[in-house]
């Protein structure tokens, strides 16, 4: 290469290099302006679209009022708790946060609790005022750590396209859903046609998290409970073998997609997306990517999950998401700006928009009720927000020593989809291993209290 | 003759295949960046896309999570400074342990050594960060550069050394004579010796950094605007949605990889020089 051609080139990478440099710094600062930073991780990428508007909404208007900037980051779900402890130990942590061990953390000083922010205290009548906090959920040795914000129901998302080509209709000729197992079974068989790739149901098992949703989670609406059962403080996970076998044999009987090991949940959307599936077990937040992300190609429909027996049936299940952990460091330094942040994400017009834009169900009753839609709320959402009024959250259960425990979705796999045990069999001899594993966490923790749990008075059941 | 062409056949056969296999993910990354995501999870075998869509490339450019040129610009200056420190601390050191004499230069050069056989790796991020925190510096894409200025690379200590080694000792002796100190003669008579050694080690130097995502994310968990190229790619995946953005993450691997392409068909004939060269002695 020539000597002056080496020399410009050599020059120039020098000049983009410092001024590089000097582009690193001050970026931060600008953006903020004279507003508090304040930084929030969290994992929920489904929402990711309409919380950045609604922010960015925020941080030009009543942010600068607050003195607020709010810098919401989504991070990915399987790193999240290592970046978390990472950046915790360094004392790099955001502001606010969502994820990792929340007791952990409060016992290492980590974690600042609500009512200890100024103004904390007056923030929390309303949750007090309505029983919406509980103990091991949002209180923590007397202090309240976390609000309940929103709530995920489950149903059965089914493809009406398929129902009604196989002849599954209602007198009105509407594509009529399965309600109980054995019909979802009977359902499947009927909508299976290999020839046309088509298939009753899809079984996501390579997603570790399939027995938890699929399994454990929509059991509270055939048992009363998704394992551990309150009212007796003992686990009954036997329970599930009936809905367990219903996979079992939609599986043998060629009902379900070829290749279940390998297909994992987001295979398994754009396969129903796509219109080769005719049911599938859903979370609300489903809506977003049957809407957005792979924009459903057939008419599909939401039904409550199936239950064993139509004639003793409990509340469906319904879970919550909380407001975000707030970071002890950052609640010294500038506690009143991350008051105003809470209040920001917990604020009735906040979860209205939300709800409106079809991410979130609000917990507040009243922001439900004040919402309208217009036409262009994603399908299946409303039929989702409906499914609120029936159902119940499904509360929490003792802690355990996981470490020697094999999950139940591992156990499924390996030993019941194989062949080798019956449901039955595998589910009773995990009542045990978790009911030894909860007491060997006990006797090894006995300043803990075990009996937060039970609640004898605990009522699901439909009349 | 006949045996000639045989042999030739079965090496052309073997050359076709590792191209194959080379250049196969590439090609697939380039035709699934024209797929919807809906399309890749159920037709992932097929190369040719059903209904290409220019829209990834589309939310790529204008998503807030991959800006392009700022995390290029993060890369250039990361992979400089990587390949910068490796070339500077290694031709030196090799030198000096090739050829200087000074105290516990064996104890030295065997501590150094060690590290070839532990590969600390994610445990040392701990004691880095308490370094730094003593110092009074916060993490980021800089500080990370300036731990790399106080790396030890210990396998291209040895490639150089080993190189030293291979000159004629008079060299040495010919610049001492001359009047030049252990500094001159390294930098006035070893040092324009060094080079094909020195193209190996910034092309695998290069090749490393570039390709770094660990530690890069690691010190870029706060600053989103100082990611790399690589670490951007990831963060991709997450950027929109519950579903994870398979199309979006090739359509970003596509539009990163075509500077390295470029850069690489221009200037190909000098990489390909640089490693000959240092596989070749004298």
């Amino acid at each position: 290469m020539k000597n002056w051609v080496k020399r410009i080139f050599g020059m120039m990478v020098v000049v983009a290099l410092c001024v590089s440099l000097f582009a690193g710094c001050g970026q931060e600062a600008n953006v903020a302006g004279d507003a508090q930073r304040i930084t929030i991780w969290t994992t929920a990428s489904s929402s990711k679209a309409v919380y950045d508007e609604l922010i960015k909404e925020y941080n030009e208007g009543q942010g600068k009022k607050d003195g607020v900037y709010l810098d919401y980051q989504v991070k990915p779900g399987d790193s999240l708790k290592t970046n978390l402890e990472l950046a915790l130990q360094t004392g790099d942590a955001p502001d606010m946060f969502e994820g990792g061990s929340i007791k952990k953390m409060i016992e290492q000083n980590q974690v600042c609790a609500i009512s200890d922010l100024p103004g904390g205290e007056e923030f929390l009548k309303y949750y007090r005022e309505n029983d919406m906090l509980a103990n091991e959920a949002t209180d923590f040795n007397g202090k309240t750590y976390v609000v309940p914000r929103s709530a995920t129901v489950r149903a059965l998302i089914y493809n009406k396209d398929m129902f009604k080509a196989a002849g599954i209709v209602d007198e009105n000729g509407e594509a009529k859903p399965p309600k109980t197992y054995a019909e979802m079974i009977e359902y499947a068989k009927k909508l299976t046609d290999p020839a046309k790739n088509q298939y009753g149901y899809i079984l996501p098992l390579k997603w570790t998290g399939w027995f938890g949703s699929d399994v454990r989670n929509v059991a509270q609406a055939s048992i009363g409970h998704i394992g551990y059962v309150m009212q007796e403080d003992k686990f009954d996970y036997k329970g599930m073998a009936p809905i367990l076998e219903t996979y079992t044999t939609m599986f043998k009987d060629g009902s379900c997609m070829p290749g279940c090991e390998s297909i994992d949940n987001d295979q398994a959307r754009a396969y129903f997306a796509a219109g080769n599936i005719g049911m599938k077990m859903a979370f609300s937040f489903d809506v977003g990517v049957l809407n957005d992300q792979f924009p459903a190609t057939c008419d599909w429909g939401v039904a409550p999950v199936p239950v064993l027996d139509e004639n003793n049936t409990y509340y469906q299940p319904l879970g919550y998401s909380y407001s975000y952990n707030i970071n002890a460091e950052s609640a010294k330094k500038y506690g009143d700006k991350i008051m105003k942040a809470m209040e920001f994400f917990c604020s009735n017009e906040f979860l209205a928009d939300c709800y409106r834009l079809g991410v979130t169900i609000p917990v507040k009753p009243e922001v439900i009720a004040s919402v309208k839609f217009d036409d262009k709320v994603k399908t299946g959402w409303m039929e989702f927000a409906n499914l609120v009024a029936d159902s119940r959250y499904t509360g929490l259960s003792p802690s355990l020593d996981s470490s020697n425990l094999k999950d139940l979705h591992t156990r499924f796999v390996e030993e019941v989809f194989n062949g080798d045990k019956s449901a039955l069999q595998m589910l009773t001899e995990y009542d045990n291993d978790v009911t030894k594993a909860t007491d060997d966490y006990y006797k090894a923790h006995p300043d803990e209290d075990r009996s937060i749990f039970v609640d004898k008075t605990r009522d699901i059941k439909i009349k | 003759m006949k045996a000639i062409k045989i042999k030739r056949f079965f090496i052309y056969v073997i050359l076709f295949l590792i191209l194959f296999v080379t250049l196969v993910p590439l090609l697939y990354t380039f035709c699934a960046s024209f797929k919807s995501n809906m399309e890749m999870l159920t037709n992932p075998a097929s190369m040719i896309p059903e209904n290409p869509t220019l829209d990834n490339y589309i939310k790529v450019w204008q998503s807030e999570d991959f800006n392009f040129f700022r995390m290029y610009i993060n890369s250039i200056m990361y992979t400089l400074v990587s390949v910068f420190t490796a070339v500077f601390i290694s031709s030196m050191a090799g030198y000096a342990f090739a050829v200087g004499r000074f105290r516990f230069k064996k104890l030295i050069f065997t501590a150094f050594s060690s590290l070839l056989f532990i590969k600390l790796g994610s445990v040392s991020i701990y004691a880095t960060f308490d370094v730094l925190n003593l110092l009074h510096i916060k993490r980021s894409l800089y500080s990370l550069m300036l731990i790399h200025l106080f790396s030890v690379p210990v396998v291209n200590i040895y490639l150089v050394r080993s190189f030293v080694f291979s000159l004629p000792g008079g060299i040495i002796e010919a610049a001492k004579i001359d009047g030049c100190t252990f500094f001159t003669t390294f930098l006035r008579v070893i040092l324009p010796l060094l080079k094909p050694v020195l193209a190996t080690i910034a092309i695998l130097s290069f090749k490393n950094s570039w390709n770094d995502y660990l530690m890069p994310t690691i010190f870029t968990l706060t600053r989103p605007e100082q990611r790399t190229v690589i670490v951007g790619l990831l963060a991709l995946k997450n950027s929109d949605g519950a579903a994870t953005n398979w199309n979006l993450m090739l359509a970003g691997s596509v539009v990163s990889m075509l500077p390295v392409i470029i850069a690489y068909i221009c200037a190909n004939k000098y990489f390909v020089n640089g490693i000959a060269a240092g596989a070749v002695k004298g």
